[in-house]
């Protein structure tokens, strides 16, 4: 089953999951999954028309999901999905 | 011949990639706008009870010339508008501010200008480091605007041994880039929580056709990989 890899920033919306296991075949429907379990994630990934943030990124494995299909790039059993967001803090 | 390095944030991240750049051997100079403050000395390691109240970057710039480095000191924000002043001669930039629009002024001049460069970032249990050089993706390929309401350190918190990791892996990798290592250029490697995992993911990205950065450097990512020396 995949993964979806949660970054630290945002497991307080995970109630501190750090993967979240998904049946779903695609991106999109992984992400829908993500919602549905833990609403609220969606707000801080996607805009009020349904694109991805800017900020935002998403990683198949190593290879970011803009090099296959975006959002219906599809997920395999072993696959992990990362969500990698701009970090700004270090000082 | 000496390098010259620019590292833009005298604070977590900054102090360990100053104090190991300048113990390189590397001419610096270090840019940040703050003084110390009580509430930064769990992670800002460099610094102690004697310089509260001091701006930073002069306290840094002092502890590598203490080491037998070379480093000045500007007290001051890098901006777009302040870029070319400040690091007109510089080989290379690694920022380590805690501040989304400057990461972005940092790597827009580092690409437009055709210097190598590295972008860290630490919060919480994790970070980011970001190895750039001419002719790939860049910075704003990657995240393409800053998040304006992203948390700081100073808001959201970071385990101090964090920023210590994060600012050796950027000063690492900002050896290798002078040395004309490309390994790593062009990848972002991503520490998520270092409490647990270690290993970064390490993630390449393609240059995007729009990126208004990658549009005006010397040299295209659309055109064949170039070795650094080919790039000054």
């Amino acid at each position: 089953m995949p993964t979806i890899r949660i970054p630290s920033q945002l497991r307080m919306l995970t109630a501190g999951a750090a993967d979240i296991p998904t049946a779903a075949s695609t991106v999109r429907a992984a992400l829908a999954d993500l919602e549905r379990l833990h609403p609220g994630v969606s707000a801080r990934l996607f805009d009020a028309r349904g694109e991805l943030l800017p900020f935002i990124r998403l990683f198949v494995g190593s290879d970011d999901i803009g090099s296959r299909r975006g959002l219906d790039t599809e997920l395999e059993a072993r696959d992990e999905l990362a969500i990698v967001p701009a970090i700004a803090g270090g000082r | 011949m000496t390098t010259r390095a620019v590292v833009v944030g005298a604070g977590g991240l900054g102090g360990p990639i100053a104090l190991a750049l300048g113990a390189a051997g590397l001419e610096l100079l270090i840019v940040d706008p703050d003084v110390v403050e009580l509430s930064n000395l769990h992670r800002q390691i460099q610094f102690t009870t004697a310089d509260l109240g001091h701006p930073k970057a002069p306290r840094l710039a002092g502890l590598v010339v203490g080491r037998g480095g070379q480093a000045r000191a500007v007290v001051d924000r890098f901006t777009a508008a302040r870029a070319d002043a400040l690091a007109a001669d510089a080989d290379l930039i690694v920022d380590a501010s805690d501040d989304p629009a400057t990461k972005f002024a940092v790597a827009d001049w580092a690409v437009t200008s055709g210097r190598p460069y590295v972008i860290a970032a630490a919060l919480r249990y994790g970070g980011n480091v970001m190895v750039g050089a001419p002719g790939l993706a860049c910075y704003r390929c990657l995240f393409e605007e800053p998040d304006r309401e992203a948390p700081s350190c100073a808001d959201a918190g970071v385990l101090g041994p964090v920023v210590g990791a994060i600012g050796g892996v950027a000063a690492a990798v900002a050896i290798g880039l002078v040395r004309g290592e490309r390994g790593l250029a062009g990848a972002l490697l991503a520490f998520d929580d270092l409490r647990a995992v270690a290993d970064p993911r390490i993630v390449r990205f393609a240059a995007r056709r729009d990126c208004p950065a990658c549009a005006r450097a010397p040299i295209s990512p659309f055109e064949r990989p170039v070795k650094l020396a080919e790039a000054r």
